[in-house]
């Protein structure tokens, strides 16, 4: 932690002092307790679950959803770790069920869900990132050297997804209005078009909002040279370490004597 | 009014964009140190415009053709790099869903700092000044997204300020404003201004302005062609100000209401005790236990506080949510969500999102091309509201009020019982806005009854003739317009909330 920041000097408000030091939003503001991790950590962790997926069987994944889940339930995420638990736990009887079953027409059924297995505990991995600030998330990155062009591009995506969501159920709200809803059959005789009544509004939207962005941050130096800096204190602790190194041993202890193999 | 220092000055300046039409004509205009002006004139007059030469998005970010000199304290504007305005002018936009950058409210009013290479304890230092001036210690950690529509000014405002610039330009910062929340930021203008700083704003909401403003910039056709000061501004005739497209400058509460002539007794719309709860995965109740009729030909405004369940209200009566108490009938007759949608047309207000053909006539045949009859009524409808020189253009490529009268002409197709609208004028000047009126007092005309969201007083007091007004999960009010009521509830939603 921070002393010189918290000893005497006033209060930054109460909750984002705790934001600038260790810790991600939903933290700041009480909502949930537990570690904190760099994002550089988390991120680490994402790459070693992608990893492990490919190399251990599908009981192995299986086997570090409960390691990922401890890993949530760490960072205050307990009710997410247990709904992937058990998004898992029925996956896996799905897909027992479908490749014991012998029959060919279920194949490409289990071959979905083996790739669904070892897909979920990537995205488990990844569950806490959306938790991070992108100022945070920024700062950490840039630690690693990447460019900056790069970080601001990352930046920009990350504020651009949640609001083309929103703007998706404007254009679907207004699309049901007319009576080009994707829930009528008769609107799917032709497919294309109800393709390009979404696509259409979205892509002008989008460009409209892309632009107003990108003014907004042109105005605020986002051009400047030299490196950012950022209100965010960027350190790495003793659990950014422990995290990969725990999930690396129990990887590698799997794969050595779990059954498996 | 000698020796006064020059914030910016611009002599015999002309811009002219490489893509759009609007430009700027031997723009000769000097802003002083500690003033706050206000550039008002019709759409596309170049306001934003000559503002994108103060905060470097010219020529930085629009390309264009620039002639004569721009000076920003004392420094040519040319020979400044993009991220050099951002120290010396800070700009708030209208549309605040675009502006912000950041999720979070502090990444959001450290980012020019940050970008800038501040020291990291300067920046916190300054968002703690920044925070303590408006109030927003509580929102520090908050997501943008969840602010209310007052509260993101109040930020956008800060993240402008951060880098200490000695000039604000503000475009349209009121247009999606309630009346609360425009209030609330005139006073946060008022204070910038006695701190020192200098305001250059513009705006077609002149009324919230006055007390504040030093002078009035009239521009027309990209050339300034008045300037009055506040007093001047009030003493124009009604006729003069209604022909230079200017909005009322005096918060008005009652006038000469129209009230539709074709008004009749026949019910078109009632809503009785519905009650519905916003679906999604914090499921909460909008409102309870509403009740009103909508006669035809009549039109109805339905306003309250930002996040009262305006939208909600109308997206329930179009069946786009379902009542979970009550029932809503259309002429006599009860009918279901599902039953409804498709009988109440409903106008959004981001156009874009509404429009799906690749021309404007295709537009309206969208869905009707069975219909023996529709081609008539399309070419009718666009004869009416002046697009049918345009029927073969895409939307895209319209204006935004083009678009928006795009989008009521494919709302009327169907020939609604009931059209619903949002805020139609939200961002619009006078003539504009008078035309909008006289839209919707000829759609009533024809026997449609129109139910108007808007926070517009103006609009309220020329074409409405009651007022619903919702508030704390009820309806609050049914009141006839240019009543002692209406007033009253008027200066109560121009109260600063809770």
């Amino acid at each position: 932690m921070e002393p010189e920041v918290r000893s005497g000097r006033p209060e930054f408000g109460r909750a984002s002092l705790a934001v600038t030091n260790n810790r991600d939003v939903s933290q700041a503001r009480g909502q949930r307790s537990g570690l904190a991790f760099d994002p550089r950590s988390q991120l680490l962790i994402v790459l070693l679950a992608g990893a492990a997926c490919a190399l251990v069987s599908w009981t192995g994944a299986l086997a570090l959803t409960f390691v990922l889940a401890l890993y949530l339930a760490v960072q205050g995420l307990w009710k997410a770790g247990l709904s992937f638990l058990i998004g898992m736990a029925l996956l896996a009887v799905a897909y027992a069920g479908s490749i014991s079953a012998g029959v060919t027409v279920l194949d490409f059924v289990a071959f979905m869900l083996g790739l669904l297995l070892r897909t979920l505990p990537v995205v488990m991995a990844a569950y806490p990132l959306g938790f991070v600030p992108s100022g945070r998330l920024i700062a950490s990155l840039q630690r690693l050297h990447l460019p900056k062009g790069l970080l601001v591009a990352l930046a920009v995506a990350l504020r651009f997804l949640p609001m083309l969501r929103l703007e998706y159920e404007s254009v679907q709200t207004s699309a049901r209005l007319r009576g080009l809803s994707a829930s009528k059959l008769k609107n799917w005789k032709n497919p294309l078009k109800m393709f390009e009544y979404r696509i259409v509004p979205l892509l002008m939207r989008s460009l409209k909002i892309a632009d107003e962005l990108a003014a907004s941050a042109s105005v605020r130096g986002i051009e400047a040279p030299g490196k950012r800096t950022s209100i965010y204190i960027i350190r790495l602790n003793l659990q950014d370490y422990a995290a990969p190194i725990f999930f690396i041993g129990a990887t590698a202890a799997w794969m050595m004597w779990g059954t498996g193999g | 009014m000698t020796n006064r220092e020059v914030a910016a000055s611009l002599r015999d300046v002309s811009f002219r964009y490489m893509e759009s039409e609007e430009q700027l004509r031997h723009i000769d205009f000097t802003l002083y140190r500690g003033e706050c002006v206000v550039l008002t004139g019709p759409s596309g007059s170049g306001k934003s415009t000559l503002m994108r030469l103060l905060n470097g998005l010219i020529p930085h970010f629009y390309e264009g053709v620039l002639e004569g000199e721009v000076e920003l304290f004392g420094r040519s504007a040319a020979s400044l790099e993009s991220w050099a305005f951002s120290q010396l002018t800070g700009s708030v936009f209208q549309d605040s869903r675009s502006q912000f950058f950041n999720a979070v409210v502090q990444d959001e009013i450290a980012f020019s700092g940050e970008n800038t290479g501040m020291p990291p304890e300067s920046i916190r230092e300054r968002i703690r000044e920044l925070a303590d001036e408006g109030s927003l210690e509580d929102l520090l950690a908050a997501d943008v997204r969840l602010l209310s529509g007052g509260e993101k000014q109040k930020v956008a405002f800060a993240a402008a300020r951060l880098t200490m610039p000695g000039l604000l330009v503000l475009d349209e910062p009121s247009a999606n404003l309630d009346l609360a929340a425009a209030a609330g930021l005139s006073r946060l203008l008022s204070e910038l201004k006695q701190k020192g700083h200098t305001l250059l704003l513009a705006e077609h909401r002149l009324y919230e302005l006055l007390p504040i403003a030093d002078r009035i910039v009239y521009m027309e056709n990209g050339s300034i062609s008045s300037v009055w000061t506040p007093r001047e501004l009030l003493a124009l005739s009604r006729e003069k100000r209604e022909q230079l497209s200017l909005r009322s400058p005096i918060f008005e509460t009652s006038g000469e209401v129209q009230s539709s002539s074709m008004r009749s007794e026949r019910e078109r719309l009632r809503a009785s005790g519905i009650s519905v709860k916003i679906p999604g995965f914090r499921s909460r109740t909008a409102f309870e236990d509403v009740s009103f009729t909508l006669r035809q030909g009549e039109i109805v405004a339905l306003s309250g506080p930002n996040g009262a369940g305006k939208s909600t209200l109308a997206k329930l009566l179009c069946g786009l949510l379902r009542e979970r108490s009550g029932f809503v009938s259309l002429s006599g007759q009860p009918l279901s969500a599902s039953r409804r949608l498709g009988r109440i047309s409903f106008v959004m207000q981001d156009s874009d999102c509404q429009l799906f053909a690749d021309s404007v006539l295709g537009e309206l045949m969208l869905t009707r091309e069975k219909e023996t009859e529709a081609p008539a009524r399309a070419e009718q409808l666009l004869r009416e509201l002046g697009l049918w020189e345009l029927r073969d253009r895409h939307p895209a490529a319209l204006s935004g009020g083009q678009k928006q009268r795009l989008a009521f002409a494919a709302g009327m197709m169907g020939q609604p019982d009931v059209l619903i609208l949002d805020e139609p004028t939200s961002g619009l000047d006078g003539r504009s806005m008078r035309s909008v009126v006289r839209l919707l007092r000829n759609l009533a005309a024809s026997g449609t009854a129109v139910l108007v969201i808007t926070h517009d007083h103006e609009l309220m007091l020329e074409a409405c003739d009651r007022l619903l007004l919702l508030g704390d999960g009820r309806l609050r009010q049914d009141i006839q317009v240019g009543s002692v009521a209406f007033a009253e509830a008027l200066i109560a939603l121009r109260e600063p909330a809770g």
